[in-house]
């Protein structure tokens, strides 16, 4: 697909991107800006495809409005290319082991000479600075998970042992930091006509967002409890329960209004033992707690989860159905707001079924073009704007510097 | 207490003015966000109703609230409406996370908005969005709410437990950041074109947007997601291990460079019949199995110290279960600093997270904690151009509020 062919939309139309990652760290932070209408290139090694093609349908949805080459970046060829790109590409994204850019002698500062306003991320594990010994330590997703904290506060409470939150929590936070960061670099160098680079280390973003776990074990010594389906370690009833049908629900009762509403509800006002004002239903509580636990199971069995969901939403207590996909394909919420899209998938040559653009714009609105792109599918198109000739680019293919096939 | 003119001018988005009116985490962090890279923020806290971090759990308000000056403000009066709107005039980009419809019902709609200040961005957070369905628009929502709606809750917790959400608070987190990257990308739009836009920012979106193929595979293959508990599609060497001394380390046996270097740690060959040339295991292969269990031993006679030197050296991803106990003395958080001191406005010190992720030419800086309610009232009016009696009759009407 030739730059020219990419629908002009969105609030970030005219920003090209080059991104070198793989799996979702990085490359998830460059196809959201692709939604909002950036010109992205995916580069993937020419030594093997990017483990998450072989993840079902992954990379249809995040890599879609992309464009790709297999392009062998530490050769002396490849890195020809690469400085081409660079030069007329506004942010670059690349995860690595910290240091591996610099090793391969693409510091900053070289990336700089070639490009002055180029905004680069730095995506690791562990960042690109610190202790050499963790510096260079490989990551996935769960080990920033549990390199970070994050781990030992999820799952259900002790002697549960903790969890990885699912789907690759992790990888997902230090895309939208990049997502994030990257834009607040381009609006600066727009206005300076200087570059930036970030280091964003997986560890660390989630580290950022554990808010008040980390800052009362920081100051107060307090190790977070993990939690799993209670509310707070206090609470007396799981915020997650049963229904008549076995779906479930999750709940969130707090403050005084939505006590009494559902109290009222479920026949409990008169109670004496309920009369006391009160937002808040804590094990401490005896008596009142037992009755409240009690009467909140019978409700929950008596009804099924859509059902329980309703009743108590009419009456501002927040409360949802835990959604399954099935479920989600058939709400009537989900598809008044056009929640789900479908696209071409030029893997399959088939229409897919998947998560719409997120969030939406009123004004310059995201768009998907096609899902996405096979291995290499780009090469000759993306090539042959930086001024590569036929020949040269069979030379190219020849040479393995470029591949398509795997 | 604090002037525009006083705030350091300082990081990547030195000069831009945000204005946020929410509670809770989502609409705040991206602000937060904001505030730690140099933007201007005033934080609109009700006058009525105190923000809910103020009194609980813990102390996120200290860390979402850093660096943002504040006032404590009535909007649905009409005088709140004029401050409010005056306030709006001098802004490059408004949050708000209320229910979804909350401001057209006050008469603010984005065109009123746009009417005062054209350029204006305006992000809008809620749980279920401004359109859709009216029987859910209106909805609260919590994190769990919008974990649960948006799918991700029936994939968390052990398999045949309950359900369980996904802490802290992440669906609030990937509002924020989604809002917080939209407007951005917004705001350099209009300053080009001198147009606005508006953003429709949903949790349950949110946090759907953000599972990867999983719901493609539902939807499009009809394969059924389920709770999978610790490991991670049944490969062998992906998952959390108990260690000799009681701690737990994860590893991750993925990749054909990990595997290659992972298989003779544990006792075996790679490229053999057990163990192809591949990236990964199945458990329920035999060499899968074999290894599994290699794993296990190997854990069990070490220390999780041990195990997560001995992997990682080989190249293999290995970390520790880190707690909150374990951060502030490691190495490599202190070589990092990613943890340090800052005031709060009353003169405590305290410790936290620092600013992420770290910008080598523009970086963050942290100049205030978490201001006291309607604490920067006077100065921020008088900037809008209101006179000192003006202002203490916003006081008496209660439209503005200072102090607990």
């Amino acid at each position: 697909m030739k730059r020219k062919e990419i629908p002009q939309f969105g609030n970030l139309h005219g920003v090209k991107v080059l991104s070198t990652g793989t799996n979702i760290a990085g490359p998830f932070a460059s196809t959201l800006l692709a939604e909002q209408g950036a010109d992205v290139i995916q580069i993937e090694s020419t030594l093997m495809p990017d483990m998450l093609r072989r993840q079902g349908d992954t990379w249809t949805v995040e890599h879609r409005n992309n464009r790709t080459m297999a392009l062998n970046i530490v050769s002396e060829e490849g890195r020809e290319v690469l400085f081409k790109l660079i030069k007329e590409s506004h942010i670059l994204i690349e995860s690595s082991k910290g240091g591996t850019w610099e090793k391969w002698g693409l510091t900053d500062e070289a990336l700089w000479q070639v490009n002055p306003q180029l905004v680069i991320a730095h995506v690791s594990g562990f960042g690109q600075t610190g202790e050499q010994e963790y510096v260079s330590r490989a990551s996935f997703d769960t080990i920033g998970q549990a390199f970070s904290g994050y781990m030992a506060i999820n799952g259900m409470p002790d002697p549960a042992p903790p969890y990885a939150a699912k789907p690759y929590t992790c990888d997902y936070v230090t895309a939208l930091f990049t997502a994030w960061s990257i834009t607040a670099a381009l609006f600066r160098a727009w206005n300076t006509g200087i570059g930036e680079s970030i280091d964003i280390a997986q560890f660390e973003v989630m580290a950022r967002i554990q808010a008040n776990a980390l800052m009362d074990g920081l100051n107060h010594g307090k190790q977070a409890p993990r939690l799993g389906s209670y509310g707070t370690p206090l609470v007396a009833l799981a915020n997650v329960q049963q229904c008549g049908d076995g779906n479930w629900v999750v709940t969130g009762f707090g403050g005084q209004g939505v006590f009494k509403r559902v109290e009222e509800l479920w026949g409990l006002a008169d109670d004496p033992d309920f009369a006391e004002p009160h937002g808040t239903m804590q094990k401490s509580d005896g008596v009142r707690a037992e009755k409240f636990v009690k009467a909140a199971q019978e409700f929950f069995q008596s009804h099924r989860a859509e059902e329980a969901a309703d009743i108590l939403n009419k009456i501002q207590v927040p409360c949802s159905v835990i959604m399954t996909y099935e479920m989600m394909s058939k709400n009537s919420h989900y598809q008044a707001r056009n929640t789900f899209a479908e696209w071409y998938d030029p893997n399959t040559g088939k229409v897919v079924k998947g998560i719409n653009t997120i969030p939406k714009f009123k004004n310059n609105p995201s768009q998907i073009f096609r899902g996405g792109p096979t291995y290499g599918m780009d090469n000759e198109d993306v090539l042959t704007e930086l001024g590569y000739s036929e020949d040269q680019v069979s030379e190219l293919y020849a040479k393995e510097i470029i591949r398509k096939k795997w | 207490m604090v002037k525009r003119a006083d705030a350091p001018q300082r990081g990547a988005l030195q000069g831009v003015r945000v204005m946020h009116a929410s509670m809770s985490i989502a609409g705040p962090f991206a602000a937060a966000l904001m505030a730690d890279m140099g933007a201007d923020v005033i934080w609109v806290e009700s006058a009525k109703a105190m923000d809910i971090t103020r009194y609980g759990p813990g102390m996120a308000s200290q860390l979402d609230r850093r660096n943002q000056r504040t006032i404590a403000l009535n909007i649905p009066t009409p005088e709140g409406k004029e401050i409010f709107l005056r306030l709006l005039g001098k802004a490059d980009i408004f949050i708000e996370a209320s229910r979804g419809g909350q401001y057209g019902k006050w008469g603010l709609t984005d065109e009123v908005l746009w009417e005062v200040n054209p350029r204006l961005v305006i992000v809008h957070i809620s749980g279920f969005g401004q359109t859709g369905d009216r029987s859910y628009t209106g909805r609260a929502s919590y994190d769990p709410i919008a974990q649960a709606f948006g799918g991700l809750m029936s994939m968390n917790g052990l398999p045949g437990t309950r359900p369980a959400p996904a802490e802290v608070s992440i669906a609030d987190y990937y509002t924020g950041f989604l809002a917080a990257y939209s407007a951005l990308a917004a705001y350099i739009r209009a300053q080009k074109t001198g147009e606005g836009d508006s953003i429709d920012v949903a949790q349950y979106e949110a946090i759907l947007r953000c599972q990867s193929g999983w719901p493609l595979d539902s939807w499009n293959h009809t394969e059924r997601v389920y709770r999978r508990g610790m490991g991670n599609n049944n490969n062998a060497g992906f998952n959390s291990y108990r260690c000799g001394d009681g701690k737990k380390v994860y590893i991750v046996l993925l990749g054909v460079g990990v595997v290659k270097a992972a298989l003779p740690i544990f006792g075996f060959t790679y490229g053999t019949d057990e163990f192809p040339a591949l990236g990964s295991y199945k458990l329920d292969t035999l060499g899968g199995q074999k290894l599994e269990e290699a794993i296990e031993d190997f854990c069990r006679q070490r220390t999780a110290r041990e195990v997560e030197e001995i992997l990682s050296s080989a190249g293999v991803p290995c970390s520790m279960l880190m707690n909150h106990e374990m951060m502030p003395d490691h190495p490599h958080f202190l070589a990092r600093e990613t943890i340090t001191r800052w005031q709060t406005v009353d003169g405590q010190s305290i410790t936290g997270q620092n600013i992420v992720p770290k910008f080598k030419n523009n970086p963050g800086h942290i100049w205030r904690g978490c201001p006291a309610i309607g604490m920067d009232n006077e100065d921020i009016l008088a900037e809008a151009g209101f006179s000192a009696r003006e202002i203490a009759s916003f006081y008496e009407k209660n439209i503005i509020k200072k102090g607990v």
